[in-house]
């Protein structure tokens, strides 16, 4: 057991290891010098030579990479050219954000998603499944911008009952989180969606099978056979498919926090990209792949617990 | 008074009468076999019983449990009297367990359901049906998985779930079907004795005759949802059922296989070894098989019989040793077990057929010809070539696998337990085919199987293997007459188709 989670804590590794290598390739071959994007195309060659020089950018890439990276390991994320402040200290100011927006609408999305699923699942086939199956669909239908729009003119615009976009800071606790119930919702539903048809039909997968006529043979109840066994075992499909979500959440948050105006880590790659920040672009990228390969890692975590299967006895 | 009486009970699915117009008596500390073939409805009789028919079935008449009438209770009521009344066993022990769920929590399960008890009352509780239900008590069975235990020791575990509350009806579908052998008499032993000394009833449903017919006190055969014979154990005659002493017959071990010459030598396998992870799989196999003749190979799972068949198929190669084939390149086909698995279902079995001709380029006038060739060799009509697997039975399709197997007229046909899968009636058709087959072209047969009763029907030599060695060889005749071999020996007391006291059915006294 220790042994199969040390594997795959190396594996972790390993792949934040190529994704490092992946990204500042990427970045090197990207067109463009990064001293003259700061300085202007109308630089004046000595100061774009010290400038040069003074990134690192004369030395061989070997080196520059292990610059990089281990900069990188002790926070140091490069300093944006634009906002003439370090990476780190610009991402620190934006996750406050992004990180309770992605958690509240992973939540919100298990939250509706999986009771719904079950629901669905318990009631196969009747109106409340039907009606179920007909609002994910629409839910999945929708892209989240309208979706977000749509909310924006019926609670902010004609009901004023919340604002319709902004952030006002964690200072002022209510407000922030006023602001923040409607981008969650706008991220939440279509996952909600998701998770919904993913839960039923690996509940109704589960409903006919063997285990389940035999958990019914033992004298338990439909619904006791369906807590105590189906759900389990359809839950397994569920987490790896929450594991893709946080990663789509976190994608999903350039879109939405550009719709409802909020300065967070989605924005800030946005306006970055458009702005040719590579240290910002670089080192927001390095930070949402680390946190889609430790949620992935989590979740292979969480299957083990729950599957025995993927134990093997040692 | 009987303890269940179901009368004129009948079941319809999709406007299709399976069950019609049943009628069954279980009386206490008795065991009743229900014979059928697939299909028949035999365990849909026994779901019924239970209140657990497939979804959407329509069910009437009458099944009186104690006096209880248990069609007309509702699914409440029907649950207080699952698994503390009537237990069940299923076949497929791989399948009735919850994966994410010990055993012993299962078995422990009823216990705390029915009648409340805290999880550590519930464990000593569960432990005792464990060890009633032999269970083996080396493994803590509320540590272990589903997946970490043998088939057999799943079977007894699925028996102490079903045994926990001493139910007075235990219902046994399939039971062991899925066991080797020895395994399958341990546990048609402990059922015997479920009845006699715990006085339960118990209904045991099955296409294996013999197998119920070493522990059953009444034997119903059912076709097409109607027990068309019921008869006591004693009373099997030609005369007073005439259908269950035809079965037996055709079960029954006739040598009468015709002679024939061995021929030349086809193959032979010298000193053959095969490792699998550090593990030996084959040890130090040498064989000789002739031409026309059929070489069985029997032992228990796990005993390497498999390996060895794929090895001489040529689909895996040995780790030390060699095969000699006569000539070279020596064609070899094989069929395998489940033909619902080696046939793929998106092929028509035509299509599935013609497939070991690909490396002759044929006109397609040629190819259809030669598939209509081998369909009629395995006695099915040239129709069967359109359609798909799902659309035949088990039968068929495996004729169909035979037929895939001889289209390029092979040397040697390595058949890795052909049989197994299939109904009795039907098997003995299959054994037949074969037998046919081999008379007629020449044709060299390796032969899996862990049945003895087949091994004697239709092997000429017998390979005795375990643990990867064989430990005895000779001719059928002579290793099943004499066994020298312990081992063999107890392979041949656990065979209930090689007992010959229940497989002569008293024909002399109808």
């Amino acid at each position: 057991m220790l042994i199969l989670i040390i594997r795959r804590l190396v594996g972790l590794l390993a792949t934040l290891a190529v994704a490092s290598v992946l990204i500042f390739a990427m970045l090197e071959i990207l067109p463009g010098d990064p001293a003259q994007l700061i300085l202007g195309t109308d630089a004046r060659p000595d100061t774009l030579f010290a400038l040069r020089h003074e990134l690192g950018l004369d030395q061989p890439l070997p080196a520059q990479f292990l610059q990089w990276i281990s900069g990188m390991l002790v926070g140091n994320l490069g300093t944006s050219h634009t906002y003439h402040i370090p990476v780190a200290a610009l991402i620190g100011e934006r996750l406050p954000v992004s990180l309770p927006l992605a958690i509240a609408s992973l939540l919100l999305a298990v939250l509706f998603g999986i009771p719904g699923g079950i629901l669905a699942a318990m009631n196969n086939d009747n109106w409340l499944d039907r009606a179920i199956r007909m609002k994910t669909q629409l839910l999945l239908a929708i892209p989240n911008f309208w979706l977000a729009m749509l909310l924006v003119f019926i609670f902010a615009i004609t009901l004023h009952w919340l604002p319709a976009g902004g952030f006002s800071g964690w200072n002022n606790g209510g407000g922030a989180v006023r602001s923040l119930i409607l981008p969650a919702i706008a991220l939440a539903a279509p996952q909600a969606a998701i998770l919904a048809r993913v839960t039923r039909s690996a509940l109704l997968e589960n409903l006919d099978d063997t285990y389940m006529i035999a958990a019914r043979a033992r004298g338990l109840s439909e619904n006791a056979a369906l807590y105590r066994h189906a759900l389990p075992n359809a839950l397994i499909p569920v987490l790896s498919i929450m594991g893709l979500q946080f990663s789509f959440l976190l994608a999903g948050t350039i879109i939405i926090e550009n719709v409802f105006y909020l300065p967070g880590l989605g924005r800030l790659i946005f306006q970055a990209v458009n702005q040719r920040d590579l240290a910002v672009v670089s080192g927001a990228s390095m930070l949402l792949i680390a946190s889609v390969i430790i949620v992935t890692f989590l979740v292979d975590l969480a299957a083990l617990a729950i599957d025995p299967r993927l134990r093997r006895r040692l | 008074m009987a303890l269940l009486d179901i009368t004129d009970l009948s079941l319809t699915l999709d406007s299709r009468r399976l069950i019609d117009g049943l009628n069954l008596i279980l009386e206490p500390g008795k065991i009743v076999g229900l014979v059928g073939a697939s299909g028949s409805g035999k365990s849909l009789t026994a779901r019924s019983i239970i209140g657990l028919p497939p979804r959407g079935a329509e069910i009437t008449g009458t099944i009186m449990l104690d006096g209880l009438s248990l069609l007309s209770l509702g699914d409440k009521k029907l649950g207080q009297i699952r698994g503390r009344d009537i237990g069940i066993v299923f076949q497929d022990s791989a399948a009735a367990f919850d994966p994410l769920m010990t055993i012993g929590d299962h078995v422990a399960e009823p216990l705390r359901w029915h009648l409340g008890l805290d999880r550590k009352t519930a464990r000593i509780e569960a432990q005792r049906a464990l060890n009633r239900a032999e269970f083996p008590n080396d493994i803590d069975a509320f540590s272990r998985y589903p997946h970490e235990i043998s088939g057999g020791q799943r079977q007894r575990a699925m028996i102490a779930a079903a045994i926990t509350l001493s139910p007075k009806l235990l219902l046994a579908d399939e039971p062991t079907t899925a066991l080797d052998v020895t395994t399958e008499a341990a546990i048609l032993n402990l059922l015997r004795k479920l009845a006699r000394e715990d006085g339960m009833a118990i209904l045991l449903v099955s296409h294996d005759l013999p197998a119920i017919a070493t522990i059953a006190d009444h034997i119903a055969l059912i076709e097409t949802g109607k027990i068309i014979e019921s008869v006591g154990i004693q009373d099997i005659t030609p005369h007073r059922s005439p259908r269950l002493a035809g079965l037996f017959a055709s079960i029954e071990l006739q040598d009468s296989r015709a002679e024939i010459k061995s021929g030349e030598v086809a193959l032979r396998g010298h000193s053959l070894s095969f490792s699998y992870r550090d593990k030996r799989a084959v040890e130090n196999v040498s064989f000789v098989l002739h031409r026309g003749e059929c070489l069985g190979i029997v032992g228990q799972s796990g005993s390497g019989k498999s390996t060895l068949a794929r090895i001489i198929a040529g689909l895996s190669k040995p780790c030390a040793g060699r095969i000699e084939a006569i000539k070279l390149p020596c064609p070899v086909q094989m069929v395998f077990q489940d033909p619902s698995g080696s046939l793929n279902p998106r092929w028509t079995l035509g299509q599935s057929i013609a497939e070991p001709l690909h490396r002759e380029q044929l006109a397609p006038a040629t190819r259809t010809q030669r598939i209509v060739q081998a369909l009629q060799e395995v006695g099915l009509d040239a129709s069967f070539a359109g359609r798909y697997p799902h659309e035949v039975s088990g039968g068929q399709a495996q004729r169909a696998a035979i037929a895939r197997a001889i289209i390029i007229k092979p040397d040697i046909v390595v058949l890795d337990e052909p049989v197994s899968a299939l109904d009795i009636s039907v098997r003995s058709q299959i054994l037949d085919l074969l037998d046919g087959l081999r008379r007629y072209h020449g044709l060299a047969m390796v032969f899996i199987t862990h049945d003895l009763g087949v091994a004697r029907r239709v092997a000429d030599h017998l390979l005795v293997m375990k643990d990867g060695k064989v430990i005895e060889q000779g001719p059928t005749a002579k290793v099943l007459a004499e066994p020298k071999h312990a081992y063999t020996r107890s392979l041949v007391a656990a065979s209930p188709s090689l007992n010959h006291k229940v497989f002569t059915p008293r024909a002399s006294e109808g």
